[in-house]
């Protein structure tokens, strides 16, 4: 009854949960150096995960972890795609607040930005920043990596990533008419953005 | 908090505007309350509220003192209202004492009236052991521990229900004490007298949102406001004090009705707190 | 003055080495992130941790590991005469430090780099072992909000008066001027994480008292790990697991 080896227990930080040539230390445990030990580091219940098949044979090891109750807030991982807000945009780079990863939105807003080479796939070095994004977008990026101390570093240079949702200079929510431009409903002026592909 | 967006704005404000707010509650509906007296032995009276997620204690102590020489019959009261920073981590050094001020003062203002201590919801001249010479100095301390909006209320409420708890001991006055001596006073560890509490004004925050006005707001809700008025009243019906807070400014006749909705929304509140009360004392009492 | 009555009675009618009752209490505080009050006796410590989120000074951001952050304050109404400044005061200070410390060691904090964990005590009340009680709150509040920890923190704080080790002391044994012995013990690891006394002892009865502490702590590690549990089993069924 019990397929992947979920068990009921509830373990408590510092409890042993194996050997560490028996099992692996997943998340919510850690091995201790001095005596080769598996112990929890959370409170929560135990689960046995057996390895995945494509594993190197002599590391068949199942990975114990422990899940919490609570949910911690996300945080960007390199690889995954973000929904930001632009807050300024410069001649070689932009900084976007990062509000959602994924369909989770953070608990606190990190910082990313958007360098001039990352707009698009095509023509990097003749990226104009203020033909691609205005304070205030909404834009849909992908996380390139942990950046430096002050921010995440983020690419658009992909179809389905750019602007997403901008607001045009008369205050209405404009409509993509192509992946450079996009049209006030009320004025009927165009600006230039780098938009998303969204839909098919 | 990331901060709220403006699908949540509207949300908010479209569910005051239709009388149905985040949590369900109609516009004029306050949270359960929850009262617990006799929180901390130590102290000659204690309390703690629970107003949903805000969480208030408070405690009186008595100490003998001179009165001033300006008001010789009355007794000395001084309120003060700590953020911990259990409630907010910006609360921790010196980042709650803003806030704690202001709560302060504005408690002051609404339970202890003017400065010639006319017109105070509590009766300062029951204090007085010998008129000039020995008086009860109250020193009413409130601690904030988790904050969800409407700390004024609660900290109102927590203070009446320490103050109903409050035992005052007798005190012997050595008779035969003459002219200037200060005279021997002898205070007694078994009797103690209840503080009468029935005038005690509770305060009633209205804020306003839009066009609509809510009572006991939700931190969200709070973000949302243009402006609110925090109005204390009594038992009787009477205005005890009212602090007006934000920048918007306000029509003189929507204060006149916001007053009207307070006195009408304070009946059923001071009537919840003092049942709550009432039931407090006597788990207390039990336990 | 006498502290242990010839029948082996203290002040307050315990043996010497029996602890005060201990009462816990997980989630006070629903805005935090993980939150407990911790009650030995008549002392009441509530605990709050906010974390771990973005370093508010990023002159103090450290690469590999968490920021750990801790300050202690005690409510004016806590001791008998009221207080007049509730924080910043030497005590307080050298208090926050010692709890940042413990707990710093029991994190793992290189999970977690650039990131900071604020970790804010409060007494309610003090009646004799507020260091012992806020270690232990705080223990709970991390563990409540999934930091993941080393081990479970506890402390218990000892004392030698009238030739008899004594457990868990009150205001009033405390301030009678005997040695008191604070440990703080990492019980599965078998580790001493905090040790702090003061007053003068021979090194033999030292070793008495220090072991006598640690007992303590295993029994609050025991009564924490209930409450944990408990509170896990509760959530899941509430979950409807």
């Amino acid at each position: 009854m019990e397929e992947a080896g979920r068990e009921k227990e509830v373990v408590t930080p510092g409890e042993v949960l194996g050997k560490a040539s028996d099992v692996r230390a997943g998340r919510g445990a850690y091995v201790a150096p001095h005596n080769n030990l598996v112990y929890a580091s959370l409170t929560g219940f135990r689960r046995i995960v057996s390895p995945p098949p494509d594993s190197p044979d002599q590391d068949q090891r199942p990975t114990v972890e422990v899940t919490h109750h609570k949910a911690h807030g996300v945080i960007p991982e390199p690889g995954s795609v973000v929904l930001a807000r632009v807050t300024k945009v410069m001649a070689k780079m932009a900084s976007a607040d990062i509000m959602c990863v994924g369909p989770k939105s953070v608990r606190e807003k990190f910082t990313g930005i958007i360098r001039q080479q990352d707009v698009r796939a095509t023509e990097i070095d003749k990226v104009d920043m203020h033909l691609s994004f205005r304070a205030g977008d909404i834009v849909r990026a992908l996380v390139l990596s942990l950046g430096d101390a002050r921010a995440y570093y983020l690419s658009t240079a992909q179809n389905e990533l750019g602007v997403v949702s901008a607001e045009s200079t008369s205050g209405a929510t404009m409509v993509p008419i192509s992946w450079t431009e996009m049209q006030c409903p009320l004025t009927a002026q165009i600006e230039h953005r780098k938009v998303a592909k969204v839909g098919g | 908090m990331v901060g709220l967006s403006l699908g949540e704005k509207h949300f908010i404000q479209g569910g005051i505007a239709q009388d149905l707010r985040s949590d369900g509650r109609k516009r004029l509906t306050y949270r359960p309350i929850c009262v617990e007296t006799g929180f901390i032995p130590q102290a000659n009276g204690s309390a703690r509220v629970r107003m949903g997620a805000t969480n208030v204690i408070s405690s009186v102590k008595a100490e003998l003192g001179k009165p001033s020489s300006l008001q010789p019959d009355k007794g000395k009261v001084t309120i003060y209202v700590d953020c911990s920073p259990t409630a907010e981590p910006m609360f921790e050094g010196r980042g709650g004492d803003e806030l704690s001020m202001e709560l302060s003062v504005a408690l002051q203002r609404c339970l202890l009236g003017g400065k010639s201590g006319a017109g105070a919801g509590i009766d300062l001249s029951s204090l007085i052991v010998v008129e000039g010479k020995i008086c009860w100095d109250l020193y009413i301390d409130c601690l904030v521990i988790s904050s969800d909006g409407n700390l004024l209320d609660a900290l109102g409420a927590a203070i009446k229900a320490a103050l109903s708890n409050t035992g005052i001991p007798r005190v012997n006055v050595a008779v035969g004490a003459s002219g200037d001596q200060q005279p021997e006073v002898d205070i007694s560890d078994e009797e103690f007298l209840q503080f009468d509490t029935s005038n005690i004004p509770v305060i009633v925050t209205l804020t306003k949102a839009g066009r609509h006005y809510i009572v006991d707001a939700t931190s969200e809700e709070e973000s949302q406001m243009n402006s609110a008025v925090s109005i204390s009243v009594n038992r009787k019906g009477h205005i005890c004090g009212l602090t007006k807070r934000g920048g918007a400014g306000l029509d003189p006749s929507i204060i006149l009705d916001m007053i009207s909705v307070a006195k009408h929304v304070s009946d059923q509140l001071i009537n919840k707190l003092d049942s709550e009360i009432a039931a407090a004392e006597a788990d207390e009492d039990e336990s | 003055m006498e502290y242990v009555s010839p029948e082996g009675l203290r002040l307050d009618g315990r043996r010497p080495m029996e602890m005060r009752q201990i009462r816990a209490e997980i989630g006070a505080v629903a805005k935090a992130d993980g939150s407990a009050v911790f009650e030995m006796g008549n002392t009441k410590v509530i605990a709050a941790v906010y974390g771990p989120r973005e370093v508010q000074n990023r002159s103090q951001q450290m690469n590999d590991k968490a920021l750990v952050r801790c300050e202690y304050s005690m409510a004016n109404f806590s001791t008998g005469d009221r207080m007049r400044k509730p924080k910043g005061d030497r005590r307080s200070t050298e208090i926050s430090l010692v709890i940042r410390q413990t707990m710093e060691a029991c994190i793992l904090t290189h999970l977690m780099p650039r990131s900071q964990i604020d970790i804010f005590v409060q007494v309610l009340q003090a009646d004799g072992g507020t260091r012992s009680a806020c270690i232990n709150a705080a223990t709970l509040a991390l563990a409540d909000a999934g930091i993941p920890l080393r081990d479970l923190v506890t402390s218990c704080s000892s004392g030698y008066l009238n030739s008899t080790p004594l457990l868990d002391l009150n205001y009033v044994e405390d301030s009678a001027g005997g040695p008191d012995v604070t440990v703080g013990f990492l019980p599965k690891l078998d580790k001493v994480t905090l040790l702090q006394m003061d007053s003068k002892l021979p090194i033999d009865i030292f070793e008495n008292v220090m072991q006598l502490a640690i007992e303590g702590c295993k029994a609050v590690a025991n009564y924490i790990r209930e409450i944990l549990l408990e509170n896990t089993k509760q959530l899941e069924y509430r979950r409807g697991l």
